[in-house]
Order: C-alpha cells, then sequence, then structure tokens
C-alpha cells in the first residue's frame, strides 16, 4: 500500500491558518474534498500540525455520516429514505440499485466505481423517490430505469 | 399519505429515524428510541401484545420527559400520538394480527401479498 | 482569586430543608453537601457536569420539565424536590434501559461493591429484563486488548462517559474518545489503536473515573471483588507529591491487588499517576529478599537474624573503634519513613559515635536545602500543592513536572485552564515548554546567566518590587552591584536564545499576579546548583513574589520521603529540623534526650563516603535502602571505591546492584509492609500504614535498625513505629505539635509546633524564616566539563514519567515494563541524519567514563548538540558515562552537564 501524501493536506492547512479546535469540521470536510476521504496518515499528521487531539478527529469523522475513513468510491449514490420518497416506494428503488451495482448501503464496487448509501432526505420531496449521484439529482425514479441512471456515470 | 399507508409503520419509521439520528450522549434517547424501535418492529412484524401498546406509552413518556434535547424530547411524539388518534391500527395490528393498509407484510394473507408484488 | 467564604450564599429549599448553598454551587452539588444522595452515573466531582445519564432529574417548582440537578445552578428561593415517586419511576425505566445495554454479571463481577450502577438499580429496583435483556454478542478485540495496565469491558460500558472527559479535562492527554453515534457508540482511542500507541499516559483515571466495571485494571481482575478487599490508606511511595492512596489488600492471600485514590483526598484529590497506580507489583516480586545473607568466599549464604546483625553490628564497631569515626559512616533511604530516617541518624550518632550520615538529598536536593536556608532561612517549598491552581504566572525552569511529578503537573494544567500564563526555561521541549506562552530553550547549564540576565532587565525597567526589596530583604546593594557585569545580550548569546524571549519572560514573571517558580533538578544538579537555587530566591524576591498564597519558591521533591529524610537530620551538620551539630545548645539537647555524647567529627556526604571509601579513609558502610552503584555517577569508579571497604551492609529489599559487593544483607520492607509517616514535597506529614504481611523473615525496617543499634553496642529498641515519632517530635520544634493521631486522616504541613498548632500552608508571610530573606550575589560559572572535539555533545540524564529513577521498583511492574523497559537517547533530528542515525537504531553513547549502547529516539525534543538519557535501567546504565564533579557546597553531582560523543552502533537491535 502506497504512503498518503502528506502536501496537500499541508497545503489545506496553510489556507485555512490558523487553524484551532473550532475550524475542526470545515477542516474534516476541506481534507475529504481533497482526497475523497479522510486518510488516517493526515488525520494523525492534522492533529500533530493543529494540536487538536487525534480522538477529537477521529470521533467527529466517525459521528458524521459525510465523513469517509476509507477509500470511497469515484461516484457516490445516494437514495433518498426520508418520509415522502419513503411512502413512495424507495424500498424497491433502493433493491433495484442494490441488485444493479452489486452492493448494500454503505459498501463500494470492487472497481471504486459507485458508493451507495441512504440519506434521511434531500429536501425534493416533490420529486419523490428521489435518488443522487454526485452533485445530480433524479425524481419520480422508476426501478426498471436504474440501470440507465447508472450507466451515465464512469 | 393515504389508506395504503400504514400508520404503525410510519411510527416505526420515524423512531428509526431519530434511532438513528440520535448523539448518543443521554441515556434515555440513545437507548429509549432504540427499544421504541424494537417494540415497533415486533408490532409490524405480527409479534406485538397489548403490553406492548403499554410500554410504548410508558417508555415514550420517559423519554420525552427526562432527555437532554429536543430530538429525544419529540422523537417519540409520532409514536404517542399515532397511538393516541389511531390505536384502532395499533389494536388491528396486535390483536387481529392484521395490517389495515396491507403494508406490513408479516401481517398479510398470501393471496394479497403476491398482488401487492407487482 | 476567590476563596470559599467570599462568594454570594445562596437560599434554597431541598426537599422541604432550608438548605444555603454559595453562588454558582449546581443543585447537585449543594444536595450532596447537605446529605442528600440524587442518583447520578455520569457526575464525577473533577469533571464539568454534562447530564448525560439523566438518572439526577429532580422537579424544580415553576419549572417546565424535569431538570438535571448536575447542570443546573442554584438561584435564591428555588425550590426542589429530589426523590417524588414520579422521578423514582422514571429513574427506574432509565436504569432499566441501562441495563438492558449491560452485561449483567454482579456475582463474578469485580466491581461488586463499588458498584454505581448496580447500587442505583437496587434502590430503585429496576428490572434488567424489561426490555428482554441484554444480549452479549461476541468478545471482540478493543483499543485496550493486550494492554497490560487498563483494560476494557465494552459489554459493561453504560457510555456515560467520564473516562473519555477525564483524560481530556483533566489529565489533558486526550487519548479516549466516542467512536460512531446513536445506540452504536463506543468508547474507543483514535482509529482503535492500542493504547500504548495513543498519547495515553498510562494514568488509569479512566480506571479510577468509571462507575462500572467497564474500565478495570488488567492484574486484578478476579483478585477479589470490591466489596470483599480491605482498603488500607497510606501514601505513594514513588515521587514527592505524595498522593494519598488505597491499597486494595485481599485477606485472602495477604497480596495487593490494586491501587485506588478517593477523589476529595489530599493532596492528589483521587488521581494518580502511572507509577502509584500501577507499580505496586514490586512489593510481591518473586525478587524479594526473604532471609539475612552473609558472603561468604565470594558467595552469599543464607544466615539467621542473630548471626547477621552480630556479624554487621560487631564489624562496624570493632572498625570504628580502631580507626576513628570517619571510618565508618551510615548511608539513609529517603524511600523509607521518617521514623527510620530519624533513628538511622541516631545509630549514626550513638552506636556509630559519627556525624558521618546522609540520604540522597546529596543526589538531587541538597542545594535547594542548602540554598534556600542561606536565603530564606527555610530550605522547603514555600507554598502548598493546592495553592498551584490560582498561580496567575508559572516561571518553570528545569523541572518537567507533566513527567517528574504528575499530579503536581494536573494541578498546573488547573492553572492553565484558569487563564495562567506560562514561562518554561528547559532545554528540552517537554509538555510544558510546549504549551507554555515562552518556551526559553537554553543551552544546559547556563541557568545563573539566564537568571542574572533577566533580573538586570527587570531592575533596569524597573519593574522589581522596590517596597519588598527595601522592607523585606538585605544585601540588595552588593547583589544589583552584581548584577552590572551581566547584559541580556551577553545572556542571549551565551544561552544561545533570542534576547527578545529574555525580556520578555523577566517582565512575563514580574507582573504575575501572583507568580511562583517552580524547578527540580535542572537546576540543582550543577556544579553551581546551590547557587543556582539561590538565584531564584534572588529572582523571587527581586519581585516580591513570595510569601503569600501562591507565590514563592517552590522545589519539587523528588523522592517520596527526601523532604522527610532531610526533615529528620540525617545529614552530617543537621539534627532533626535542621537543628545544627555544631550548636552547642542543640547537642546538649539531644545529648541529653540520647544519653551519649554527641560526636564532634566534621562527617560528609554520600558523594565524599565513596571517594573516601576508593582512598581507603572510609572502611566500613552501612547502606540502607539505596543503590549508590546505579544512583552515583561514574559508576566504574563507584564499584572501584565501595570494592575497597573492608566492610559493607547492606539493608535491601532487593538484591541491589550495591548489596551483591555486601558482606551482609538485611532483608527488609516495602512501604505497604510497616507503619510510619512520610513528608511530602509540601511539607505535609503524612501516615503510611502497613497493609500486608512482608515475605519470609523480613523485618521492618526500624526494627533492623534499632537491631543493628543493639548489635553495635547502643541496645535500642521501641515497641512501635508511633513512639519513634513521638520522639522525635519532642526534639524537633517544627514537627513538635505533630503526632499519629493529629495526622492521621490527611497530615499536617510543618511548621506545626504546638499541638493545637493547625499547620502552615505557605511560608515567609511577614518575614522570612530568617528574618529578612538575603540576596546573593552570584557569578555565572561554567560546567566542570564542556563539550570539545572529542566530545562534542552535552550530555544530560533525567527522568521519564513511566519509570521511578533506577527503576528496581517500577521495572517489576509488568504493565510498565510493556511501555517501557529499554535505555534510550534523545537526539535532535539534525545530529542524527549527520550521523546517519535513524530512529530506533542502536547508538553508542561515550564519555571520559565509559560507554553505553542505547536505542536512538530521534526527534526535536532536545536541542541540536545536545543528549539526553534516562538512568532508569540497569542493563546498560546511564551513571556508568556520567561526571563525577560536584557542587561546590552540597557535593550534589553533575548530572546534567557532561561531554559525550554518539555514533550509530555496529550492533543489531535485539527482536522485543
Amino acid at each position: 500500500m502506497t504512503a498518503v501524501d502528506l502536501g496537500p493536506a499541508r497545503a489545506v492547512l496553510e489556507d485555512m491558518a490558523p487553524v484551532d479546535h473550532g475550524l475542526a469540521i470545515p477542516l474534516l470536510q476541506n481534507i475529504q474534498d481533497t482526497y475523497g476521504y479522510l486518510p488516517r496518515e493526515v488525520l494523525l499528521d492534522l492533529s500533530s500540525e493543529t494540536g487538536i487531539p487525534a480522538s477529537h478527529l477521529f470521533g467527529l469523522a466517525t459521528f458524521y455520516a459525510q465523513f469517509y475513513l476509507e477509500e470511497h468510491g469515484r461516484h457516490t449514490v445516494r437514495v433518498c429514505r426520508g418520509t415522502a420518497c419513503h411512502v413512495r416506494g424507495r424500498k424497491i428503488i433502493q433493491e433495484a440499485i442494490d441488485d444493479e451495482l452489486g452492493i448494500g448501503p454503505g459498501e463500494t464496487t470492487e472497481d471504486r466505481r459507485f458508493s451507495l448509501e441512504t440519506v434521511a432526505c434531500v429536501g425534493t420531496c416533490f420529486l419523490a423517490p428521489v435518488v443522487m449521484v454526485d452533485h445530480d439529482y433524479f425524481g419520480n425514479v422508476d426501478p426498471k430505469k436504474v440501470g440507465e441512471i447508472m450507466s451515465g456515470y464512469e | 399519505m393515504d389508506n395504503t399507508t400504514c400508520i404503525v409503520d410510519i411510527a416505526r419509521y420515524f423512531i428509526a429515524f431519530c434511532a438513528d439520528e440520535s448523539c448518543g450522549l443521554c441515556a434515555p434517547c440513545r437507548l429509549g428510541t432504540v427499544q421504541l424501535e424494537e417494540i415497533l418492529n415486533r408490532i409490524t412484524g405480527g409479534k406485538g401484545t397489548l403490553e406492548d401498546l403499554d410500554k410504548l406509552e410508558s417508555l415514550g413518556e420517559v423519554v420525552q420527559q427526562t432527555s437532554l434535547c429536543g430530538l429525544g424530547q419529540t422523537a417519540p411524539n409520532p409514536v404517542m400520538s399515532t397511538l393516541r388518534h389511531f390505536r384502532d391500527e395499533y389494536l388491528a395490528h396486535v390483536v387481529d394480527k392484521t395490517c389495515p393498509a396491507g403494508v406490513c407484510t408479516a401481517l398479510l394473507p398470501v393471496e394479497v401479498t403476491v398482488g401487492k408484488e407487482k | 482569586m476567590t476563596v470559599l467564604s467570599a462568594l454570594k450564599t445562596v437560599n434554597l429549599t431541598l426537599d422541604g430543608r432550608e438548605i444555603i448553598a454559595h453562588e454558582g454551587d449546581t443543585v447537585l452539588e449543594a444536595a450532596l453537601t447537605a446529605g442528600i444522595d440524587i442518583p447520578r452515573l455520569c457526575h464525577d466531582p473533577r469533571l464539568k457536569p454534562v447530564g448525560a445519564c439523566r438518572l439526577c432529574v429532580v422537579e424544580i417548582e415553576g419549572e417546565r420539565g424535569l431538570l438535571t440537578a448536575c447542570t443546573m445552578e442554584v438561584a435564591e428561593g428555588m425550590v426542589v424536590e429530589t426523590e417524588t415517586d414520579r422521578l423514582a419511576a422514571k429513574r427506574k425505566t432509565v436504569l432499566e434501559l441501562i441495563l438492558d445495554d449491560h452485561r449483567v454479571t454482579c456475582p463474578t463481577c469485580d466491581k461488586n461493591g463499588d458498584c454505581a450502577l448496580m447500587d442505583y438499580s437496587y434502590r430503585y429496583q429496576a428490572d434488567q429484563f424489561a426490555f428482554g435483556g441484554y444480549k452479549p454478542g461476541p468478545v471482540e478485540p478493543n483499543f485496550a486488548t493486550g494492554n497490560k495496565a487498563i483494560a476494557f469491558d465494552p459489554q459493561l460500558c453504560i457510555n456515560c462517559g467520564r473516562c473519555v472527559r477525564i483524560c481530556d479535562e483533566v489529565v489533558m492527554a486526550s487519548a479516549l474518545t466516542f467512536k460512531m453515534r446513536a445506540a452504536s457508540v463506543e468508547v474507543t482511542t483514535p482509529f482503535d489503536m492500542p493504547l500504548n500507541e495513543t498519547s495515553c499516559v498510562l494514568c488509569g483515571l479512566c480506571i479510577t473515573t468509571c462507575p462500572t466495571g467497564a474500565m478495570y485494571d488488567r492484574a486484578a481482575l478476579g483478585q477479589g471483588q470490591i466489596k470483599d478487599l480491605e482498603k488500607v490508606q497510606t501514601v505513594c511511595p514513588y515521587c514527592g507529591v505524595g498522593c494519598t492512596i488505597e491499597l486494595n489488600v485481599n485477606r485472602a492471600n495477604n497480596r495487593i491487588v490494586r491501587v485506588t485514590s478517593q477523589v476529595g483526598s489530599v493532596p492528589n484529590d483521587g488521581n494518580l499517576c502511572v507509577k502509584g497506580k500501577f507499580g505496586f507489583e514490586y512489593v510481591h516480586s518473586p525478587e524479594r529478599l526473604t532471609t539475612p545473607l552473609i558472603k561468604e568466599n565470594g558467595e552469599f549464604r543464607e544466615a539467621s537474624w542473630d548471626e547477621a546483625l552480630e556479624l554487621a553490628g560487631r564489624r562496624l564497631r570493632e572498625l570504628r573503634d580502631e580507626h576513628g569515626p570517619d571510618s565508618i559512616a551510615f548511608l539513609s533511604s529517603c524511600r523509607c519513613t521518617n521514623e527510620e530516617n530519624y533513628l538511622m541518624q541516631k545509630v549514626a550518632r550513638t552506636a556509630g559515635a559519627t556525624n558521618n550520615v546522609d540520604q540522597c538529598a546529596t543526589t538531587c536536593h541538597a542545594p535547594t536545602v542548602a540554598g534556600l536556608a542561606a536565603t530564606f532561612g527555610s530550605g522547603a517549598m514555600t507554598n502548598a500543592i493546592d495553592e498551584i491552581k490560582d498561580v496567575d504566572t508559572l516561571f518553570i525552569i528545569g523541572s518537567n513536572p507533566t513527567e517528574a511529578h504528575p499530579i503536581i503537573g494536573l494541578e498546573m494544567k488547573k492553572a492553565l485552564k484558569k487563564g495562567a500564563k506560562m514561562v518554561v526555561c528547559d532545554p528540552r521541549k517537554t509538555w510544558v515548554a510546549e504549551h507554555a506562552d515562552i518556551h526559553i530553550q537554553h543551552k544546559p547549564g547556563t541557568d545563573n546567566m539566564l537568571i542574572n540576565a533577566m533580573m538586570r532587565h527587570i531592575l533596569e525597567e524597573e519593574l522589581h518590587d522596590a517596597e519588598f526589596v527595601e522592607g523585606r530583604c538585605e544585601n540588595f546593594e552588593a547583589f544589583s552591584k552584581n548584577l552590572q557585569d551581566y547584559t541580556v545580550a551577553e545572556a542571549a548569546e551565551l544561552c544561545d536564545v533570542p534576547a527578545e524571549l529574555i525580556m520578555r519572560a523577566a517582565e512575563m514573571y514580574a507582573a504575575g499576579e501572583p507568580s511562583s517558580i517552580f524547578y527540580t533538578l535542572g537546576i540543582t544538579e550543577h556544579t553551581s546548583g546551590t547557587e543556582n537555587v539561590q538565584n531564584l530566591a534572588n529572582l523571587a524576591m527581586l519581585c516580591g513574589q513570595i510569601g503569600k498564597r501562591s507565590s514563592g519558591v517552590n522545589p519539587l521533591r523528588g523522592q517520596n520521603n527526601v523532604q522527610g529524610g532531610c526533615d529528620m537530620g540525617a545529614m552530617h551538620g543537621d539534627f532533626p529540623g535542621y537543628q545544627k551539630v555544631d550548636d552547642e545548645v542543640v547537642r546538649f539537647k539531644f545529648a541529653e534526650a540520647w544519653g551519649v555524647d554527641i560526636p564532634t567529627n566534621k562527617g560528609g556526604r554520600v558523594t565524599d563516603f565513596i571517594e573516601q571509601a576508593g582512598d581507603g579513609v572510609l572502611r566500613g558502610f552501612y547502606v540502607f535502602g539505596e543503590d549508590p552503584v546505579l544512583s552515583e555517577p561514574n559508576q566504574a569508579k563507584v564499584i572501584k571505591s565501595l570494592e575497597n571497604l573492608e566492610f559493607l551492609v547492606c539493608q535491601e529489599i532487593f538484591m541491589s546492584e550495591t548489596a551483591k559487593l555486601a558482606d551482609v544483607i538485611l532483608p527488609a520492607t516495602s512501604f505497604a509492609e510497616k507503619d510510619g509517616t512520610f513528608t511530602n514535597t509540601e511539607r505535609r506529614v503524612q501516615r503510611v500504614r502497613k497493609a500486608v504481611e512482608p515475605p519470609g523473615q523480613a523485618k521492618a525496617d526500624w526494627e533492623i535498625i534499632c537491631l543493628m543499634s543493639t548489635a553495635m553496642g547502643h541496645p535500642m529498641s521501641y515497641d512501635n513505629a508511633g513512639e519513634i515519632f513521638d520522639e522525635m517530635a519532642s526534639l524537633t520544634p517544627s514537627y513538635g505539635g505533630m503526632s499519629f493521631e493529629r495526622i492521621d486522616e490527611v497530615g499536617l504541613q510543618w511548621p506545626c509546633p504546638t499541638p493545637d498548632h493547625p499547620g502552615t500552608g505557605f511560608l515567609h508571610a511577614g518575614s522570612f524564616t530568617r528574618g529578612l530573606g538575603l540576596f546573593h550575589e552570584i557569578r555565572f560559572r561554567e560546567a566542570a566539563e564542556l563539550p570539545d572535539d572529542d566530545y562534542p555533545y552535552i550530555l544530560s540524564t533525567g527522568r521519564t514519567l513511566y519509570n521511578y529513577n533506577i527503576g528496581n521498583m517500577t521495572q517489576k511492574s509488568d504493565a510498565i515494563r510493556q511501555k517501557q523497559s529499554k535505555n534510550f537517547v534523545e537526539m535532535h533530528a539534525s545530529d542524527a541524519e549527520r550521523l546517519g542515525v535513524a530512529n530506533d537504531d542502536l547508538v553508542t553513547v561515550t564519555t571520559r567514563r565509559g560507554e553505553v549502547t542505547v536505542k536512538a529516539v530521534v526527534g526535536d525534543r532536545t536541542r541540536p548538540g545536545a543528549l539526553w538519557m534516562p538512568f532508569h535501567f540497569v542493563d546498560q546504565p546511564t551513571n556508568r558515562i556520567t561526571n563525577d564533579a560536584f557542587d561546590n557546597i552540597t557535593r550534589t553531582a553533575e548530572y546534567k552537564v557532561c561531554a559525550a560523543t554518539v555514533k550509530k552502533s555496529a550492533e543489531v537491535p535485539a527482536a522485543t
């Protein structure tokens, strides 16, 4: 396994300096935007550079669903499980996606093309049931069209 | 939501959401929402009893009154209010072992389930 | 700084009772003080309340809903009900929720007898099966798996968060956190790393605060439920802080199972460090000496007490009779009790008819005793430990408190959290240095230059306390004239520190409201040690930062009873209480009390004894609880000198390196096996209590000393340690008002001259012990051995957190050995790079005295050009290479500076 390059993380730190405890979450968000996830070596290095205890960073990273501690897929598929989507058949959509990608929520495909997660609500209830891929919204999703949606992403 | 929506399933859905979103700091919310969810799982799974309805009420009240923040204090609300206003549906699940809305798969007669799958 | 009586009172009603609380109290605090036991699981008086368990909910008139007593501040006229049927019903349900997430295993749980969860479940009759009952899953490894000190059982954890919080708030190590959220929360370390790889300092506070058995002492598992163990209150045997501890003893097998400490205990408030908590295994080590031993034909054989005592007593007496009082010497032990130290100097002066008695203060803080005695008239820490948290500006020089005196380190952390400023002068980047407002990383051995420059700057900027100087001190003229020879620029050059920092540090100290100086062996273990101390006294007097609460000059004494060893007069020129041997009136008093003529020879210190042994002047040596072969500098010379003795008797608990050279060895007791007292660094005399029986034929040290005295011709016997204490107190004004009864619970700080005197918190209020404080003119002198072409590095030695001094006690602990068991040398990354040394490589460190081969720890803790080594390990012992150059007044060795060279070793590191 290749060692992670700390350079980009140090650059983020410099940009945001001075970084103290209050900026921990924005820091983690920026780091994740840079690496695609939060590598362990980076978090430990950030801790020693900023003085924010590693335990605090780890606690934050595991508390929020938005943070990934493992390498993530190139594309993130988010199936909304909010109230409106729930009553409009999201379970069936869910099963269709599971079949299509061969992974369940919280998992990543072997080729690292997709990671799948369910989220509590994306706020576009008038489009229920909703599926997001990266920053794209798909409304009124037909379970049979799931394959088509996925094929649009390399 | 209409008569094809099972209000007990909705109550379960909401409490499951709160149980998942709970931060975990205080005991009543962290543990109480999970217990409420488990009871509702049992009910929608066809294994509920009348005692479970009492438990939902008394536990719901404890979680409402002793939780540290608004999440725990309001998490039981859907359960409590649906129990109050749609008690018949609950009774159908635990006494008659049926799901009037036809949603809870464990409580559906076989032929209806086949039709629903489409 | 608020004092309790200055806080506004608040009247409220609790359960119908009129209660008077104070502004800022919480309802819970007011209730507990009034004896109302509101249930609580997530509360610890040492921590900020969080209201997580919700058990302490109370009904407050006029408030909507239930509120947690732990977070609710009292208000005038508040009416509170703490125990109603409604509350009981809620608490019962919350407890049932918790029990459903907890493996209920009370009958086989060690915590039984001290489990808050069990107690409250009983009180409210909580049903563990109310929600079906906990179904334990498979046991998975966690962050503590394999750790020999701390163990964690997540199935017992109730997620109260106390362990995480105590590690964050009190210890400031932040090794623990919660991962995940909701019902998945679990206590762990970053990335679930093994505990010993994190910032954890193994203090065990997580265990002490855990309300259930989730966090526990690994070694105590299965050794007895708490309800069946006897708790004996005594004092920790390691450092000079003197934490109050409880030895948990299993009477069935006479073993200490674990060490605990109560919140509220003095001076540590229930807090402990790794040594106090996990370092007691040595008491039961199979290596303990159990019979007297006599050396015959180079080998030791077992002997009876009679035989061993007769031989030892007779030989010492014969040598003294034949060759005079300078031919025998007595080395007393600062690890042992006041009673024993008192007896040792009494034996020396009666049976031994010599003033040749000393103890390990010479090795460390003798310059403090001499230096402060000369400046203030009294050579001890001027303030009490509980005053530290109220210090406004901490000035720490030559001291590493978070490692060497961890509990004092915790008190400093309290001050820091209250906004205290901190100046740290240390050639190394220690924890306090890294958290300081100003870190002066000066060259080792340049302290007086630094201090003189600071004082010159203070005078020049008129930042000194002119009134204090004028009214409470003398010799100011000569002192300030001397300072004219020292400039900040010169100091900046010689100490290799930016001039700006020196000036700002001086200003910060002078302006503190108040400031307090803290120092340890970085100041005393130099050839100018006494002068270094006197200069710190100068600094304090110059700024008027002494003689008031939280302000003074505070030497942090090393050993658990080095303060006592000195107080008891185990020194050639002092009787107990620092009464002078050459004072006729005093001599008469002791002569009367002891029924002998007091010897008149000058006597010497341990470093003299070693030299005189080598010269053949000293022929007989009685060494008690000390291991000079490991603790004195230039080991090869020490061994040669001791081998030259005609007779050496060692009183020991282990076969130490020095004992191996002895003619007779007498097996003695650890602190856990006898009664007596220790005096800690804040002059607090505390009770040491016997908890277990000694192994084999080992006897209490004070008993052995009496038997030795008798064998030497001066009969001595006491019924118990208390009798010895009383005799000593009757002859020692500063201890005069103390007795075992008076010191029973929390001890007393001397001076305590009369039976109704409450003891003394801080010294020198109003006037110094000697009247006026004496300024000294201190000239800077270089260390004895400076780096040169052959030996270009400066080597300093010191202590780490995990091991204690020569390691004979701590290295018997599995938990401590797992963390640190081999010697090492710290070096700067730039030096390491130049030498081709990587972290963990073996290197050979050489001085003119010898060489050792140890692991390199490469980083930026030391200065470039400087090396640092601990002296805890008998294998590759650091004192093989240190310099036997001594302070001009107290003969304390210059452990902090010698010249060395280092290179990569050809050896391959052994697999660990």
